[in-house]
């Protein structure tokens, strides 16, 4: 058993085909299916779920971020602010303010550019330049931030700033109120600063004592500061204005596309960004690649001040944290899977061994090993249980076996035994009578016998025929039936087996005075594959039937051929066989006539052969006859037997116990017959 | 009834060690013209056939010292022996003996228990074949 598994490991099969055969691999898939399938329907999910709750809450926290960065901003708005309305509500400025309707005073304006002197090197917050343009827009009061030491700008150097929007809002504020510019590049006498200076400007009206408008203050100051606060500080920023162009950019050549009149905005820039972003307030953008988050800021509600920024990290960066969840995630199923194969692999050989080794121990059962390997048993399970009541059942069958091997070898050894006294009582009756014949016939020929002695020389002889006939009759009636005939096919030429035939009974029947005939079918082979001596059995019997019961007239022996069968037919004109009787004339013993007055001779034997013989070989008997006017008996035989080799051979025993391929008769056949 | 006169002349070796059927057979045989030698078993059938050079030998299989087997095989190994031809006398029963026998260097069979009203017509049947019997025989087939 193990070397066939052995065999069978070796052999390559496939994988359906390994669980198709094996219990085993079902269990182990069985099981593989029910945790693996969930958990990756639950991974497939979670990814998704870990995915949107990391992006989301990424959203949340450089939202969060930018709001911190965004009060900066405001605070820093709001402290310019108020530096604005300190300065312009400064004494010493109102004092200039109130003289501004009349000549200006020297001692006043030197007074005021002391004060912004002053207040550039103190402020908190480094402004660039701090301004007093008249009721007109020109420039009456300037002191500007120098590489860090204030200067005083007078004369000539003062300029006209009335088309400005830094004096055109402001104008016509009330007092107290603000204009706040957006960023703005400094300009120097017509030329942009480089590198570019961004600046804001706060400017305020002045009012004078008697509430008229008569100037602007305006203070410049770094915007630098407040848009580097806005910037993160791993990711990639870019601040994009009210009018679209950059504030900030990490390529500087890309900036302030409005007021340098370079024409390179955000929506020239990044247009499919610019299309994704338009319209929404904030949001997280994934595109694989990149995870752009932005948000529109508007530090104090400033109408110059709406800011796109736009922070973008490198997707996989941002997203590591939710690969590796993912990767995590993915790695403890993957270890559950291997796990769940293994001990259901156990499990299931827990299962499918004993199962297994069942199966070999019912197949080998089935060969006829009783000593098949059966599974240990152990606990109580339904494997036990089966276990426990195959090997009772083999026990039993064990038993049953050997109980009937024992009969079968009885019933052998007295068949056995039977056949050996048949032998020795056939060759030890047969002998003497063969030997009184032969002696019977040679007094026969001696010319030394008168009539008398021949006469009663030659009633000896029949007789002794007689006795001869009856005997070889009864023994081969009993060696059918014990299977101890055999026939056995050679070549055999039909024509000359039916003139053989013809002319040993034609000598019987020319004794009684009746005519004997014979038909040879011409469609009859040269050669047939036969039993000749069971041929001549049969037909000796049949004619010798039909002597026997024919008084005058004569007795016709056909051997003819229909298709590829032998039909023999004899054919008399003697008293016929009544139809009530004729189901009955093959069956062993019987007599038409059995009355103690009965004319005719003979142990009845004669046709319960010839039908154990016919159906021997695998043919069929009939007869067909009328009272008075005669019978035909019609033997047909295959036209060849089988060969002789291996089984071939028919057995006798065939006949009258398990093969009942070769039809017997039974009542209704006979009846036919 | 007659027995036809074919073997007239003729020497033939019996060989059975059954008595009365040596006898029979013997005596069949010599009403037919020949004459017999008999023998009781193979080993003084082999004696005999050097000394008579029989036409044709009739052998029973089963004999005491040397079967009808062993009588063949020997006869077959002697250039003056190998081509007399052996009929062998089989029994029914052993149907098997029958092409066993032919293909042991027999030339023929004749069924036992031997018919004595046709035993010397199934002899000239089965030696017919013989080329140097034919002559002799055909008068008889």
């Amino acid at each position: 058993m193990e070397s066939m598994e052995q065999a069978r490991v070796r052999k390559p099969i496939s994988v359906i085909q390994l669980i198709k055969s094996r219990l085993q691999a079902k269990l182990i898939l069985l099981q593989v299916i029910v945790v693996v399938i969930p958990v990756l329907i639950i991974a497939v999910y979670a990814a998704a779920a870990l995915n949107q709750a990391l992006t989301q809450q990424l959203t949340s926290r450089e939202l969060d971020k930018l709001d911190a960065k965004t009060q900066t901003v405001e605070s820093l708005l709001e402290s310019a602010e108020q530096d604005a309305r300190f300065v312009s509500h400064n004494s010493v400025i109102q004092r200039y303010v109130d003289s501004l309707n009349g000549e200006p005073d020297a001692a006043l304006v030197a007074d005021v550019e002391a004060l912004f002197v002053s207040f550039l090197s103190s402020a908190d917050t480094p402004y660039k330049d701090v301004r007093i343009l008249d009721r007109n827009g020109m420039e009456i009061v300037r002191v500007d931030q120098s590489n860090g030491v204030p200067v005083v700008i007078s004369g000539s150097e003062l300029e006209d700033k009335s088309q400005r929007p830094y004096y055109t809002e402001a104008i016509g504020l009330d007092d107290g109120q603000m204009y706040v510019s957006g960023f703005d590049l400094n300009v120097t006498r017509g030329q942009v600063d480089l590198p570019y200076l961004p600046v804001i400007r706060f400017s305020t009206p002045l009012y004078d004592g008697g509430g008229e408008v008569v100037g602007v203050l305006i203070l410049k100051a770094f915007a630098e500061p407040i848009l580097t606060s806005l910037l993160s500080d791993d990711a990639q920023d870019y601040i994009i204005g009210p009018d679209g162009t950059y504030l900030y950019h990490p390529d500087s050549s890309r900036l302030y596309g409005g007021l340098l009149q370079n024409g390179t905005t955000f929506a020239t820039d990044q247009p499919q960004l610019e299309a994704l972003i338009e319209g929404r307030d904030a949001g997280t953008l994934n595109d694989g690649d990149t995870i752009t988050f932005f948000k529109t800021v508007n530090p104090n509600q400033l109408p110059n001040l709406h800011l796109l920024v736009i922070r973008q990290n490198p997707a996989s960066v941002v997203l590591a944290s939710v690969y590796q969840a993912v990767f995590v995630f993915v790695a403890i199923t993957a270890v559950t899977i291997l796990i769940t194969v293994v001990v259901a692999s156990l499990l299931s050989r827990s299962i499918a061994r004993p199962v297994r080794q069942l199966a070999a121990a019912a197949k080998e059962l089935g060969r006829g090993h009783w000593n098949a390997a059966l599974p240990p048993v152990t606990g109580e399970d339904e494997i036990a249980q089966l276990t426990t009541s195959f090997g009772t059942m083999s026990g039993e069958l064990q038993e049953t076996y050997r109980s009937l091997q024992a009969r079968t070898r009885e019933a052998e050894e007295a068949t056995r035994m039977k056949d050996l006294f048949m032998a020795t009582m056939s060759h030890e009756l047969r002998t003497p009578l063969n030997a009184m014949i032969g002696f019977l016939h040679l007094m026969m020929y001696s010319d030394q016998m008168n009539d008398d002695n021949s006469h009663m020389a030659q009633r000896s002889l029949a007789n002794s025929q007689r006795l001869l006939t009856l005997i070889n009759n009864i023994l081969d009636l009993s060696r059918i039936a014990t299977g101890g005939i055999e026939i056995v096919a050679a070549s055999v030429s039909p024509r000359r087996l039916a003139r053989a035939l013809y002319a040993d009974m034609k000598v019987l029947i020319e004794e009684k005075n009746l005519a004997l005939e014979l038909e040879i079918d011409p469609e009859l082979p040269e050669s047939i594959h036969h039993d000749e001596d069971r041929i001549s059995q049969i037909v000796v019997n049949l004619v010798n039937n039909a002597i026997k019961f024919t008084q005058e007239g004569k007795i016709q022996l056909a051997f003819l051929r229909r298709e590829e069968r032998l039909l023999i037919q004899v054919t008399d004109t003697g008293i016929g066989i009544p139809q009530s009787k004729q189901a009955l004339i093959f069956d062993d013993f019987f007599q038409v006539d059995s009355s103690s007055s009965r004319q005719h001779q003979g142990a009845g034997l004669g046709l319960a052969i010839v039908k154990r013989l016919v159906l021997l070989m695998g043919g069929s008997i009939s007869l067909v006859s009328e009272p008075g006017k005669g019978s035909t008996f019609s033997i047909e035989l295959p036209l060849n037997l089988a060969s002789k080799d291996g089984s071939a051979a028919t057995r006798a025993n065939g006949v009258f116990s398990k093969n009942s391929q070769s039809a017997p008769l039974d009542a209704e056949q006979q009846a036919t017959v | 009834m007659q027995i036809p006169q074919a073997f007239v002349g003729w020497t033939v070796l019996i060989a059975d060690d059954e008595v009365d059927s040596l006898e029979v057979a013997s005596r069949l045989i010599r009403l037919a013209g020949a004459t017999v030698v008999t023998a009781k078993n193979g080993l003084e059938a082999l004696e005999k056939v050097r000394q008579h050079k029989p036409h044709f030998i009739l052998s029973d299989l089963s004999m005491p010292e040397m079967d009808g087997w062993e009588l063949v095989y020997r006869l077959k190994l002697e250039r003056s022996t190998l081509g007399i031809p052996v009929i062998a006398l089989t029994a029914h029963a052993m149907s098997g003996d029958r092409d066993r026998a032919i293909r042991a260097g027999f030339h023929n069979h004749i069924s036992k228990p031997l018919d004595p009203a046709k035993l010397v017509r199934q002899l000239v049947n089965v030696l017919i074949d013989v080329p140097e019997l034919t002559p002799m025989l055909e008068a008889y087939y």
